[in-house]
């Protein structure tokens, strides 16, 4: 575990509604320096909508996001906006643009320096995308949209990455490079939180996870901790229900 | 699957198309059926000043509401669906019956319909002229129309599928609907000029004025009966701002095609600071390149010009002021909708996420929409007033005069109906605000030509009344919609990205 003065991120308390639904209620973790976050739970569990919070799109309805040590809000907080970068999981983007005036519209929305678009246009000859760099964003498939967020989102060179199920929809090929891009920014120092619910994923790149199911934090640790009860599917099925899985299990067997 | 369950499946459907909770595309058409029928009702009201044969005049005039009403309704939603096809076709369900319950459907459909249109109208008779229309004229009336408007519709679309060989081509059955449409706008607006026995029968029975003042698309005639461009234009725009509004929820969105090798708009931006400069970019894209934002830019341009045209046309020159004001004006309305549209919408998290605060994005929004919209068609209106012989020294007043209201609407209207540009929330409002536009158009000179009809007022000063008027209640009509932050507008139906 990361000393407390290594706490980069610290989410206390965090609340959200939809309309009577209560989507969080109030989670609590805390995110270090140089380390992978993984953020698992079942479909529904309040994993997108923390960090559509987290990463400014969605207003809190109660609670605490720390960043540095200072309360801050990430809705209106510039330096925090600058400082994180935000994957969401449908890949959605302003389709009519093309590949190089996304970039463009990065580099001048961010104020980046020239460098980091040239890192943009190498890591998209990388993932393959640079034979397409005139060619409109609503053509492309989800993948090779996955692929040019993935690019947007690392070109920001931001202090903290938020990414909510960056694998989804992309190859083989391309998962294993991603992969291998989220361990070596943690190596140079970034925070990285990964939202998933494939646990092999997790598994192979986290340092930490954390479960949530139902808009409350289940579990917190490390996965050395966790890999001496069990294996994390087992770990993670028992905590979310393992009874109640089950169950449903037998009775579609039943009905097949 | 029994005849039965296929007509409850179709019930379910009728059901929620009355509800108006399936599409934005059917909300959209059950208003242009309430506006048909406050015209139906209108109507009613002017028996008190035609001396007709009820039953007669009922049955001409609803037979063409209806039946303008039937190509814009869209039956393709019941003869052409494809999900239905998709799903019972693959049922153990006879061609026979699956034929037999949708014409049964399409029956209970149109006679809904036409009872409801001319229920006020006979309504409207009663209550404002105490005409009672007989018993069996109504039921005359209202199967006649239903059964002829059916037929007709239907044998319009059964010929198109014998001509196209396919079942799934909505867009040949949109362009027929659009061709048709304006086809009958144009005959109306032409009938009572160039028609010797209509000309006739008008003198005759109806009181001079009467063809202008019921149908909308002919109000504003004037009564010499002389050719006039100004009408056909008026007729025009009336026909192509509803269809306008069919084809541009009617269509579909998305192209197949790749489009390779676009041409950059970042030459195009002179704005310094970069982050205005990434704004600008987007706003240029989107209104050169999403079908959707485009169609709602040039579609009420082109109305726009026809109007300035107009004024072309007429022969009075004084009305400058108004025009040069009224055609900023109206440009204010449009780059709103223009910067609200989008079908990216789902990517509004882009400009939630970037560092730039809300009001900086609207505020350069607006900037990019008036100097890449407003601007040039304040350009194009100055040439024509130069063209019209308007001198130099006088032209850019009034140009000048409207840009500055112009900015001012449209900081207003995005006051009013908040959003993020080519949000989710923006997409809801500026459909909405289509459709109050539409209704308003519609509405509103319609009661104007009502107006003019029982004060026998210029038509010149009631064509400004309306303009007025329709832009007024476009602007403050609409509902106040708070922002969240987030999704904008309405929380319940707004969700993000994955929520």
């Amino acid at each position: 575990m990361s000393s407390s003065s290594d706490k980069i991120l610290e989410v206390v308390n965090l609340k959200k509604y939809y309309n009577d639904f209560e989507a969080l209620k109030g989670v609590n973790f805390s995110l270090y320096k140089g380390e992978i976050l993984g953020y698992l739970g079942p479909n529904g569990a309040g994993k997108t909508t923390t960090l559509n919070i987290l990463g400014g799109v969605l207003p809190r309805d109660g609670g605490d996001i720390v960043f540095y040590g200072e309360p801050t809000d990430p809705t209106s907080d510039l330096q925090y906006k600058l400082k994180t970068s935000y994957l969401p999981e449908d890949a959605s983007m302003y389709e009519h643009f093309t590949i190089r005036e996304i970039v463009n519209f990065y580099y001048d929305l961010y104020l980046l320096e020239e460098k980091r678009k040239k890192v943009a246009y190498e890591l998209l000859e990388v993932f393959g995308l640079s034979k397409f760099i005139n060619t409109q964003i609503y053509s492309f498939s989800k993948g090779m949209k996955q692929k040019l967020l993935f690019v947007l989102t690392v070109m920001t060179d931001p202090e903290i990455l938020l990414l909510d199920e960056p694998l989804a929809s992309m190859d083989a090929e391309s998962t294993i490079i991603v992969r291998e891009i989220i361990k070596d920014l943690k190596n140079k120092g970034k925070s990285i939180m990964f939202s998933s619910h494939i646990l092999e994923v997790i598994e192979k790149i986290c340092d930490r996870v954390v479960i949530i199911d139902k808009g409350e934090v289940i579990a917190e640790g490390t996965l050395s901790d966790i890999k001496e009860m069990s294996s994390l599917e087992e770990f993670f099925t028992q905590l979310t229900g393992k009874g109640v899985l089950e169950e449903r299990v037998e009775r579609a067997k039943k009905l097949l | 699957m029994s005849k039965r369950r296929i007509l409850t499946l179709y019930h379910k459907d009728l059901t929620l198309f009355f509800k108006g909770r399936r599409k934005i595309r059917q909300k959209a058409e059950i208003l242009y059926f309430l506006t048909l029928f406050v015209i139906s009702f209108l109507l009613g009201i002017l028996y008190r000043r035609v001396k007709i044969q009820t039953g007669a005049f009922a049955l001409t005039f609803t037979f063409f509401l209806y039946l303008l009403m039937s190509f814009i309704f869209e039956l393709k939603h019941f003869i052409f669906l494809d999900e239905d096809r998709k799903i019972i076709k693959r049922l153990p369900v006879l061609d026979k019956e699956y034929y037999t319950s949708k014409s049964l459907l399409i029956l209970t459909f149109g006679i809904i319909f036409t009872t409801i249109i001319l229920l006020g109208h006979f309504v409207g008779a009663y209550i404002l002229a105490h005409i009672v229309i007989p018993i069996h004229k109504m039921a005359f009336c209202l199967l006649f129309n239903s059964f002829f408007s059916i037929a007709f519709s239907m044998f319009i679309y059964a010929l198109l599928l014998i001509i196209f060989k396919s079942s799934t081509n909505g867009d040949v059955v949109s362009k027929v609907q659009i061709a048709l449409g304006i086809l009958f706008g144009l005959i109306f607006a032409f009938a009572p000029n160039l028609s010797p026995i209509l000309d006739a029968i008008d003198r005759g029975n109806l009181d001079g004025h009467f063809w202008f003042t019921i149908l909308p698309f002919t109000q504003f005639v004037k009564a010499s009966w002389h050719f006039s461009i100004k009408s056909i234009l008026i007729a025009t725009l009336y026909i192509i701002f509803p269809l306008y509004f069919a084809v541009l929820l009617g269509f579909d969105e998305k192209e197949v095609n790749m489009q390779d090798n676009v041409r950059s708009f970042d030459r195009f931006i002179f704005v310094r600071d970069r982050k205005k400069r990434s704004i600008h970019l987007l706003v240029l894209t989107h209104i050169t390149r999403s079908k959707i934002t485009k169609r709602t830019l040039i579609a009420p341009t082109v109305i726009n010009m026809v109007v300035l045209f107009m004024w072309i046309f007429s022969k009075n020159a004084q009305s400058i002021v108004f025009f040069g004001v009224w055609t900023l004006v109206f440009m204010s309305v449009i780059s709103y909708l223009a910067l609200s549209i989008s079908d990216s919408y789902k990517a509004f998290w882009m400009l939630k996420k970037a560092p730039m605060i809300d009001k900086d994005v609207i505020a350069n929004g607006i900037n990019a929409g008036f100097l890449y919209i407003v601007l040039p068609y304040g350009f194009f209106v100055f040439l024509v007033f130069l063209l019209k012989g308007i001198s130099i020294a006088m032209a850019p007043l009034p140009i000048l005069y409207g840009l500055v209201l112009c900015y001012f609407f449209m900081q207003l209207l995005f006051i009013v109906r908040p959003c993020m540009l080519f949000s989710r929330a923006g997409f809801e409002r500026g459909i909405s605000s289509i459709k109050e536009l539409v209704v308003s158009f519609i509405l509103v000179p319609t009661a104007a030509g009502l107006f003019n009809f029982l004060y026998k007022l210029e038509s010149h000063t009631f064509l400004k009344i309306a303009i007025g008027a329709f832009l007024i209640i476009d602007i403050f009509l609409n509902k106040i919609v708070k922002y969240n932050g987030g999704g904008g507008g309405n929380r319940t139906r707004v969700r993000l990205p994955g929520s």
